[in-house]
């Protein structure tokens, strides 16, 4: 959670820069037979750049760790593997 | 936009909603029709590359393209013949590792879809189903064609019927799978948010995707299409599947401190009345050869696992989750494939549900097995929960051919501890009370002491 608050520090300047820019209308939408809810479609992409800045940090701690000759545990799971 | 299926189909009752296609079953097999409107979709699924990958790492069911075996609707497109599952278990009946596999799944399916230029356009928990021990996807058509920029229409769902009720489970009580009977199409989230405790949302994940995300859907509640969504680029969206599955990966339960799960380990038990009684259930088995089994009151499943030697298939049910979820992680240890863990309540089972109680079938009418094993169960019924004996017997009867029981007598220590808080209201609770009560329905075909204990083995065979 700390290390969520630093991170967005430094991510929340380009994000204000991608949210002047990302406001185009996507056009045409195929609608699905499933009701996506209006809600969760308007926050989708404001909870994805959220979470991108977790992805960031993950892997931002991810390499420190690496640096500092910290071993990550690998993903040993065989039902959920990282599929490179 | 529906197709109306003619009426020599009889599709199963859940298969109405997605125009797409329908599933129906014809001659005791299971088929898929593809419509025209899904042609294209079909199509890329095929030619993309990700239906082979998807089979090949065993995460989507084959299916075989068939002759329609009816007179074709005219939406039909194709009829797909998938791998069939001789039994489908429901969420409610899943324990906690077994919920947060298929939710990996999903998640996995998703982000390999992307990297085909695909996605999923539905993410219900009742596509995957267990049939070798591990997670599988049934549903072949939830694949559409991605177009970059769309946001994901399966969100709310996933979150609703994965991220909510494991998130409850985890965080606040594992009985709470249980809500997933009444909200069929997964716990509403300002529902699972009101439930969670304040501490839960620490956790960015649980904070973002499910209280973040409730909130805005209350805001537009009653709206139509949305206004301007912002799009959702193809990175936007691996970030947001990505860390759902992280999301997902942090959340744990640990399997104690409920009434059955140490049982094995204060057993009243003689090794030797352990040892008779696994050798008679073995040479019973043998005997009658199943299939397929069912194992009711199963605890860890000690039982089952000698069942699955002797048959192709086990469904090993007990009340207790942290039963169940011990039983599941040894199937995932040991990469089991022939034993399925459930969660059953037998005084009160999974009844139909959904649209005319049609679409999620009754515990009873998915009954398939060959052998019914009901041992150290008849005293929890008949006594904790006053079911009388020929009521029991009755009941078992509609289960399965052949059954292996255990009778505990009154004085067996276990049974005593049952009556110690209340008055002894069985007296028909006796050895010649059962075998009355259940020679009316079965016909006894042998009877053993087991030694060691007064408790008495039977194997029964059903009157026809």
């Amino acid at each position: 959670m700390v290390r969520f608050a630093l991170v967005a520090l430094f991510v929340t300047l380009p994000l204000a820069a991608w949210g002047a820019i990302g406001s185009e209308d996507p056009g045409q939408m195929r609608l699905a037979y499933l009701d996506p809810g209006s809600g969760s479609f308007v926050v989708q992409a404001l909870i994805a750049a959220l979470a991108g800045i977790g992805v960031t940090t993950r892997l931002y701690w991810t390499k420190i760790k690496s640096m500092l000759g910290i071993a990550t545990p690998a993903n040993d799971d065989d039902l959920d593997p990282d599929d490179e | 936009m529906t197709s109306t299926p003619t009426m020599s189909e009889q599709p199963v009752g859940a298969s109405f909603r997605d125009p797409s296609g329908f599933v129906f079953e014809h001659e005791g097999q299971i088929y898929r029709q593809v419509n025209s409107c899904y042609a294209s979709d079909y199509a890329a699924l095929m030619s993309s590359g990700l239906y082979e990958e998807l089979v090949s790492k065993q995460l989507l069911v084959s299916h075989e393209e068939v002759e329609p075996p009816t007179r074709a609707c005219p939406e039909h497109h194709l009829t797909l013949r998938p791998m069939q599952i001789p039994f489908i278990s429901y969420p409610y009946e899943w324990c906690f590792g077994q919920l947060k596999d298929a939710a990996l799944l999903t998640l996995r399916l998703q982000r390999l879809a992307l990297r085909h230029d695909m996605s999923l356009k539905d993410a219900t928990a009742y596509n995957i189903q267990f049939p070798s021990g591990r997670p599988i996807m049934i549903d072949t058509l939830s694949f559409e064609r991605y177009e970059e920029g769309r946001p994901w229409v399966a969100y709310r769902q996933f979150c609703q019927h994965f991220l909510a009720p494991l998130a409850l489970m985890a965080k606040r009580d594992v009985r709470l799978l249980g809500l997933l009977r009444v909200h069929l199409d997964g716990i509403p989230l300002d529902l699972a948010t009101g439930l969670l405790p304040w501490r839960s949302f620490l956790n960015r994940g649980l904070l973002l995707h499910l209280r973040l995300h409730a909130r805005y859907q209350s805001r537009h509640e009653g709206e139509g299409a949305p206004a301007r969504p912002r799009p959702l680029s193809k990175q936007a969206f691996t970030n947001l599947i990505e860390d759902l599955r992280a999301t997902v990966r942090k959340l744990e339960w640990t399997p104690h401190g409920t009434e059955w799960a140490e049982y094995t380990s204060g057993d009243s038990y003689e090794t030797q009345a352990l040892e008779h009684k696994q050798t008679l259930v073995r040479g019973h088995l043998k005997d009658i050869g199943p299939t397929s089994a069912w194992d009711l009151g199963a605890n860890t499943g000690v039982y089952s696992r000698i069942a699955a030697d002797l048959c192709e298939r086990v469904v090993s049910f007990d009340i207790d989750p942290a039963c169940v979820e011990r039983n599941y992680r040894e199937v995932r240890q040991a990469k089991e494939e022939r034993i399925l863990p459930q969660w059953l309540d037998l005084v009160n089972p999974s009844p139909g549900l959904g649209w005319a109680h049609n679409e999620r079938d009754s515990l009873a009418s998915r009954a398939e097995a060959d052998v019914v094993l009901a041992l150290a169960l008849i005293h929890h019924i008949a006594i904790s929960n006053n079911v009388p004996l020929p009521k029991i017997a009755a009941f078992l009867a509609t289960l399965a051919p052949h059954l292996v029981i255990e009778f505990i007598p009154k004085g067996d220590p276990k049974v005593a501890t049952l009556l110690a808080t209340r008055e002894d209201v069985f007296p028909g609770y006796s050895r010649e009370g059962f075998e009355a009560a259940f020679g009316s329905c079965f016909e006894i075909v042998s009877t053993h002491a087991i030694s060691g204990s007064d408790r008495i083995l039977y194997r029964m065979h059903r009157r026809s």
